[in-house]
């Protein structure tokens, strides 16, 4: 298990190496001054155009711009906003709870309808709800995350005016209920695709020859369902569920910004927008760190659930 | 799902004789999936290629004095704030948004299946680097580095489809990797190697048209990633930029008059799950009809 965790942590290295020199020279190898950027449309001495030059470091060359980057990034420090003349660090530690609860949520929700809804339209192939759960799937699939909101909104907020379309509330409970809708629409749109592999998982795993020696043995097909098939199929569940999570992240982005939210996303969208480039970085490389540890995560769980995994390598 | 996908393509009938393309498009007319989603795509096609036909008025000038008039006689889906004919806007989108993800998947294609091929065909070390790199980016969601693209090239459709395609080069190059390593092995590959012919000769008659099937299949699929995927950067305002119709801006602009005049969000939002559904249903029912295991699931 220890060996597991280990390798799967050395593969993290590259990975990361890869993204931030993607990120960063993406973001510098574009035309025109940043410095004239930082300032926008607005009048600037030649002198305190070079002070802004030195103060960001523009006036190194790329390699070096890059290694000092690189040596800030390891000491965990991220680079000032253009915008804001903040710490980017803090930008997205401000805004980083408010992700986190909405992801946590999401992912709760989803998984609270997909698995269930799997199970039983694999248990009663064919029935109206299994049609039903599938139709589900491939509306919840097609449709962007974005729109889901809107559909939401229309239905909650507007014509029931049960739960808040817009903002982050007060804290505690109020936020909590902001949080609902934002919840609920990243939820489904992430059930959708869990739905459908836990019912294949589940057909896979109900016509087993295990399964079989169950029902002439005279189990509760209850007691079959939940306990022989649901366990073996439980790794393709983990697996997609976990790599949901991941994707999760990117849909949050997209659902703050609907619902404006103001969390990680919107940060990182806003800093699109005006082109504040040590935000863009900051905040996508935190991301994808992010990204990255919870598909270790998920690696990880494997070994807990497939004893098989942890003993052999894997394919 | 891609490699599912691949995996159906590696059971397909690999030549193109006349018998196995009937047989193929009998199996095909039998799927309904595969029906219903021909059918969407073969509209949203129409649609997009006579749209100047098709749409009844300008989709980028409007009268003020009709700003968000419900559906009606003069607007069959309401206008929008600026007065503009929403089912004008509509047809017009559609070339944005089925132009713009066939782009994403052609770029991908053009650069992944010859990779892919490569990689597979030469093994060894090549191979092994070639993959490790792409699997690092496949871990990774496309939209999250398409936000830097453009937060560096700036905002509009072909630099979003642009950038979406060489992030979709993994996916497409999976695919034709794990084809080729099985066709390399064949018998006739390694009968056309003992008679002499050419690397050229062996990958272009013998591999490349293997490789077609599994790339159509994962192909549909991935246009309708790709449709989700710029329709959400224009929802953010980073993709198609206004005044030019497109679904995913229309649908910003929608939400921002949504209590007064849902129409304008809600056409646009189910033209998106529309073409969306047609490629997924089309991309679902060629992977049933081409590996027939799968589809009796």
């Amino acid at each position: 298990m220890a060996r597991l965790i280990v390798t799967r942590l050395l593969t993290l290295i590259p990975m990361m190496f890869l993204i931030t020199t993607v990120v960063f020279f993406l973001v510098h190898l574009i035309p025109g001054d940043p410095a004239r950027l930082m300032v926008g449309g607005a009048h600037i001495t030649p002198a305190n155009l070079e002070n802004i030059r030195k103060a960001y470091r523009l006036d190194r060359p790329l390699p070096e711009q890059y290694g000092l980057w690189v040596s800030d990034l390891l000491h965990g420090n991220l680079g000032k906003s253009y915008r804001q003349r903040t710490d980017v660090r803090t930008l997205i530690l401000d805004r980083l709870p408010i992700t986190m609860k909405l992801s946590v949520f999401s992912f709760i929700i989803s998984l609270a309808i997909a698995v269930p809804l799997g199970i039983i339209s694999a248990a009663r192939r064919n029935s109206w709800l299994d049609v039903g759960a599938t139709i589900f799937a491939l509306l919840g699939a097609s449709s962007p995350v974005f729109f889901t909101a809107i559909l939401l909104i229309l239905i909650f907020s507007f014509r029931l005016q049960w739960l808040p379309s817009i903002g982050a509330g007060d804290g505690g409970w109020d936020e909590f209920v902001h949080l609902l809708l934002p919840s609920l629409t990243l939820g489904i749109s992430l059930a959708a695709i869990t739905t459908r592999i836990t019912r294949s998982a589940m057909v896979e795993a109900l016509t087993q020859d295990y399964i079989e020696t169950a029902r002439a043995k005279g189990l509760a097909s209850r007691s079959i369902v939940l306990k022989h098939a649901l366990r073996n199929a439980l790794v393709p569940i983990v697996t997609v569920a976990g790599l949901q999570f991941g994707f999760l992240i990117v849909g949050a982005v997209l659902v703050e910004q609907t619902f404006g939210l103001g969390g990680l996303g919107s940060l990182l969208i806003q800093a699109v927008q005006v082109r504040d480039y040590p935000v863009v970085q900051g905040a996508t490389i935190f991301i994808a760190a992010l990204f990255i540890l919870i598909n270790l995560g998920v690696d990880v769980l494997y070994g807990v659930i497939d004893p098989r995994v942890r003993y052999g390598g894997r394919a | 799902m891609a490699v599912e996908a691949a995996q159906a393509g590696l059971n397909a009938p690999a030549e193109a004789t006349p018998s196995s393309w009937s047989m193929f498009f009998w199996r095909l007319r039998r799927n309904p999936k595969a029906m219903i989603g021909g059918g969407i795509v073969a509209m949203l096609l129409f649609v997009a290629v006579f749209a100047n036909l098709l749409a009844p008025k300008d989709p980028t000038i409007g009268e003020l004095s009709d700003s968000l008039a419900p559906p009606g006689q003069s607007y069959l889906l309401g206008a929008d704030k600026s007065g503009r004919d929403v089912l004008s806007r509509l047809i017009f989108g559609t070339r944005s948004a089925v132009g713009g993800a066939l782009l994403v998947v052609l770029i991908s294609e053009l650069i992944g299946v010859p990779l892919g091929i490569w990689a597979a065909y030469r093994g060894g070390v090549l191979d092994e680097a070639v993959t490790r790199f792409w699997d690092m980016l496949l871990a990774f969601p496309p939209l999250l580095l398409a936000f830097a693209v453009v937060a560096a090239f700036g905002p509009g459709l072909f630099k979003s489809a642009l950038a979406l395609g060489i992030l979709y080069v993994p996916f497409t190059a999976r695919v034709a990797r794990s084809v080729t390593l099985v066709q390399k092995e064949m018998t006739y590959t390694e009968a056309a190697r003992a008679m002499g012919y050419g690397h050229g000769r062996i990958v272009f008659r013998h591999i490349l048209p293997n490789c077609l099937s599994p790339v159509i299949v994962v192909s549909s699929l991935d246009i309708a990633y790709a449709m989700l995927d710029l329709a959400a950067l224009s929802f953010l305002g980073l993709g198609v930029q206004p005044p030019l119709p497109d679904w995913g801006t229309m649908l910003a602009e929608g939400q921002q008059v949504l209590l007064t005049a849902p129409h304008v969000a809600l056409s646009s939002g189910l033209a998106i799950v529309l073409a969306v559904l047609g490629f997924n249903l089309l991309g679902d029912g060629l992977r049933d009809v081409l590996d027939p295991r799968q589809g009796q699931r």
